[in-house]
């Protein structure tokens, strides 16, 4: 009240105008940092640009990318998700001993899917109709489906699945030989998934009904509530999504991987997970970010841990870069807010 | 008689309003000084000068004859005022002693410890002093409303506050802790301090107070001796008037009735409400603070809890009962803060506007979004209402007060509705967008629609409204119409005076 908020258009300079085009397309910095650092890691690390490369990050996408897109539903509609990684260890290790057990590859995705959607609900009852703090719920279900896949595998890796779900699930498609490589190379189905999935609930977010409803309930959910939007039922669905996105990671991990095992997502992913959605644009407060700027925010940190990994360069300073973007994104939407 | 406190010439203005204008004010020691007037008369500015919250453009304060510079609230602190707020702040798991010294714990023996019994003790005494029988250990939590006020009030004693501000302190007591919360301001003023005691109830003030002084526009109309002041007098200098004063009527006498509560019943707030919304008018509903106008509003709409009433809807298939909850799909809701729960501000303008009718615009199976008509009906709206904004796509968060305020009437206009909820439709716009939203009520109201209007504004609910209920003690207590709608009245109905026998 004792301020006046003067408006910035008219006056603004070119750097002001761009400032503002940025804020009203969050989904451009991932894009546009994605872009640099190709342009950066083709022409300094050797071997990224090769098509085995890229065929592999396309692939790698798909192991997290599903995720991702539950998380970005999540935050949207201004929650947060941490056990998603572990409810795919959990799903996964019980379809796949139902997988060894009976040779039903269509039961033991049906279980993974279904286990994974039981975590989701459980999410969902108690975040949006317990009003319980999503940080809190999620952060118990996240030792709980951990602890639930140790004690139902006694800490066993799962193996014997049949031959027919591998081959399905971490098949590559089109092989392709290119100038004097000695083996083919084919788009891994992982990625294709990924690509498909990200696409329609991409469209789902931003151009449906639904998809409206869930930013205008993480934008207020008060004012949401009062204008009509069933906000809890809204805010249920997008951990029930989270769930049933688990539930295929857990198949495509599983399928990769050969085997179901108790930690098939390592914990220092989650940061991963949460840093690919908030780099795409969302933010913590809720109400902001996108499927495009979260797999651009994906797309980046993969390829981050790639060339590093192609460098010989230790892990953890991927880590220690991945961990300061993080920080200067969140930074730069603080800024953005002013 | 000797000067505790005096204010001179104090001048604070904010951008577009003077909120004190050349106020000067004198409270003795050893009286009750009984400040009012409506709200927005400059009560709370008064206090946040005296506070060390904000800094006059001129004028000073002085206490016992000597000038204080009053920079910040520690200041205040030093200077021996105290305040005893009306919605009390305090550290619920905290015990009582802790809650009173928060700022200033007795250190004990090892570096950053504290020294409870110190503490204990000292609230002991401050309690003691004022006649209460809370135990300094006890924790915050346990303590209902009207002991919560006396802990407060022993913290002021404890600080050796001269000067004790009362801040519309009755407003949310029984008549028992009323009765007790009085005792204790005779005890401070038999103690020899100054004391200023702001309510709207002017019983209060006759019971209470030695002398008054009334604010309005943020000038002082008056002051003098509680004792050679009628109540009558009092509420013509609040309101500005005198009480033969005329109300612009426009006529409208409503139709069939659209909406009738009955027994409407919210613990401790409502005691069975009953009200008849009818066709084409505006009814206001009116009250004082604390009253429970917006609790009656959130109620019925369902977004509150509802311990008993019915409701009935009279649309085009008859009368019909209609269950909690489903009167806010029906109706639309201007609520009392935009900024937490009328708008998305980090949203688009046209966004907020198509909040409320999304099922409009979603089209075939997957219900997807036709964005452009969406934005199309924003931008007819916006023109209607001539909200000024950049485009329709700038961020609420951007936009003026008024402007805001518009563009929550165009998110439920857009709805069509039959029935319109306002809840200070005008709090923080300017003069001109007030009247503009003003027009548009009467419009409304002229084109059928029912319209309940809610405001603190007394200048507004006379000239919007055609019949007024008026809410106090939890029920309707008195009903205007017409010509009977005046300031003097409404004033005199709300803090339940019959200003015609004073």
């Amino acid at each position: 009240m004792l301020v006046s908020s003067k408006s910035t258009a008219g006056s603004a300079g070119t750097g002001l105008r761009l400032w503002h085009w940025l804020s009203a397309n969050p989904a451009l910095l991932p894009v546009a940092l994605s872009v640099v650092m190709a342009i950066i890691f083709a022409l300094t690390v050797p071997k990224f640009a090769d098509l085995r490369n890229i065929m592999n990050i396309f692939g790698q996408l798909g192991f997290l990318g599903f995720l991702c897109i539950g998380m970005t539903y999540v935050m949207v509609a201004g929650g947060i998700d941490l056990s998603s990684y572990t409810v795919v260890s959990a799903s996964a290790v019980v379809g796949a001993t139902a997988m060894v057990a009976t040779e039903s590859t269509l039961l033991g995705c049906v279980l993974m899917l279904a286990v994974a959607c039981t975590f989701g609900i459980v999410n969902g009852i108690a975040v949006a109709y317990l009003r319980m703090i999503p940080f809190i719920v999620t952060l118990s279900t996240m030792v709980v489906a951990e602890g639930f896949a140790i004690w139902f595998t006694q800490a066993q890796s799962v193996y014997g699945l049949p031959d027919a779900f591998i081959d399905n699930f971490s098949a590559r498609i089109l092989p392709v030989t290119l100038g004097i490589s000695a083996r083919p190379v084919g788009i891994p189905v992982a990625g294709i998934a990924v690509l498909v999935a990200a696409l329609g609930m991409g469209f789902v977010l931003s151009r449906t009904i639904y998809g409206r409803r869930v930013y205008l309930t993480g934008a207020n959910e008060a004012t949401a509530r009062i204008s009509g939007v069933k906000v809890r039922r809204i805010t249920f669905s997008t951990y029930v999504i989270a769930g049933i996105m688990a539930g295929i990671t857990a198949m495509i991990l599983t399928a990769d991987l050969g085997t179901a095992t108790t930690a098939m997502i390592r914990d220092v992913r989650l940061m991963d997970i949460i840093a690919a959605t908030v780099i795409g644009g969302a933010s913590l407060k809720g109400g902001k970010g996108s499927i495009l700027g979260t797999m651009f925010g994906l797309l980046f940190l993969t390829m981050l841990s790639n060339a590093f990994n192609l460098l010989g360069v230790s892990p953890f300073i991927a880590m220690v870069i991945k961990g300061s973007v993080l920080v200067a994104v969140i930074g730069l939407d603080v800024l953005r807010a002013k | 008689m000797s000067v505790k406190l005096h204010m001179e010439g104090v001048t604070k203005v904010f951008p577009g309003v003077k909120a004190l204008d050349d106020v000067s004010i004198t409270a003795a020691a050893g009286e009750v000084t009984g400040l009012v007037g409506v709200n927005g008369a400059g009560k709370s500015t008064l206090m946040n000068v005296l506070g060390g919250i904000y800094m006059p453009e001129r004028g000073h304060v002085e206490i016992n004859g000597r000038r204080v510079e009053l920079r910040r609230p520690a200041d205040a602190d030093e200077a021996g005022i105290a305040f005893i707020h009306q919605e009390l702040l305090y550290f619920p798991t905290l015990s009582v002693a802790e809650n009173m010294f928060i700022s200033r714990l007795p250190a004990g023996s090892l570096p950053f410890s504290v020294d409870k019994r110190a503490a204990q003790s000292r609230a002991q005494e401050a309690l003691d002093q004022l006649g209460s029988a809370i135990r300094p250990s006890a924790r915050m939590e346990t303590l209902s409303v009207g002991e919560k006020q006396v802990v407060e009030i022993a913290r002021a004693v404890a600080q050796g506050a001269d000067i004790v501000i009362f801040d519309e302190p009755s407003s949310s007591l029984s008549i028992k802790e009323k009765d007790a919360l009085f005792a204790m301001v005779r005890r401070l003023r038999a103690e020899g301090k100054a004391v200023i005691y702001i309510s709207h109830f002017l019983d209060e003030i006759e019971e209470l107070c030695d002398s008054y002084v009334v604010l309005r526009n943020g000038r002082v109309v008056g002051s003098g001796r509680v004792e050679e002041v009628t109540r009558t007098r009092i509420v013509e200098m609040i309101v500005g008037q005198a009480m033969s004063s005329q109300s612009v009527r426009k006529g409208r006498t409503g139709g069939e009735a659209r909406l009738t509560l009955e027994g409407i019943r919210r613990d401790g707030i409502l005691n069975g409400v009953d009200l008849e919304l009818k066709c084409g008018e505006v009814l206001g509903l009116w009250g004082l603070m604390g009253s429970g106008r917006t609790e009656l509003i959130r109620s019925i709409l369902g977004l509150d809890p509802m311990q008993g009433g019915a409701m009935q809807l009279n649309g085009g298939t008859g009368r019909r009962p209609i269950r909690h909850g489903e009167l806010l799909e029906l109706t639309a809701y201007v609520t009392e803060n935009r900024r937490t729960d009328g708008l998305f501000l980090e949203e688009s303008v046209w966004k907020n506007i198509t909040a409320t009718t999304l099922d409009k615009f979603a089209v075939g199976r997957m219900r997807v979004l036709d964005k452009a008509a969406e934005e199309r009906s924003a931008t007819s709206m916006i023109k209607n209402l001539t909200i000024r904004t950049p485009t329709h796509q700038t961020r609420a968060a951007n936009l003026s007060g008024g402007n805001q305020q518009k563009v929550v009437f165009a998110k439920w206009l857009n709805r069509q509705p039959n029935i319109l909820i306002l809840d200070e439709p005008t709090r923080g716009v300017d003069v001109g967008a007030k009247r503009e939203i003003g027009e548009l009520i009467e419009s409304l109201a002229d084109s059928g629609t029912s319209v309940l209007l809610v405001t603190s504004e007394i200048e507004e609910m006379v000239a919007l409204a055609d019949r007024v209920a008026v809410l106090r003690g939890g029920i309707i207590a008195a009903e205007m119409q017409g010509e009977d709608i005046t300031e003097a009245g409404l004033m005199a109905a709300a803090m339940g005076t019959d200003a015609a026998d004073a």
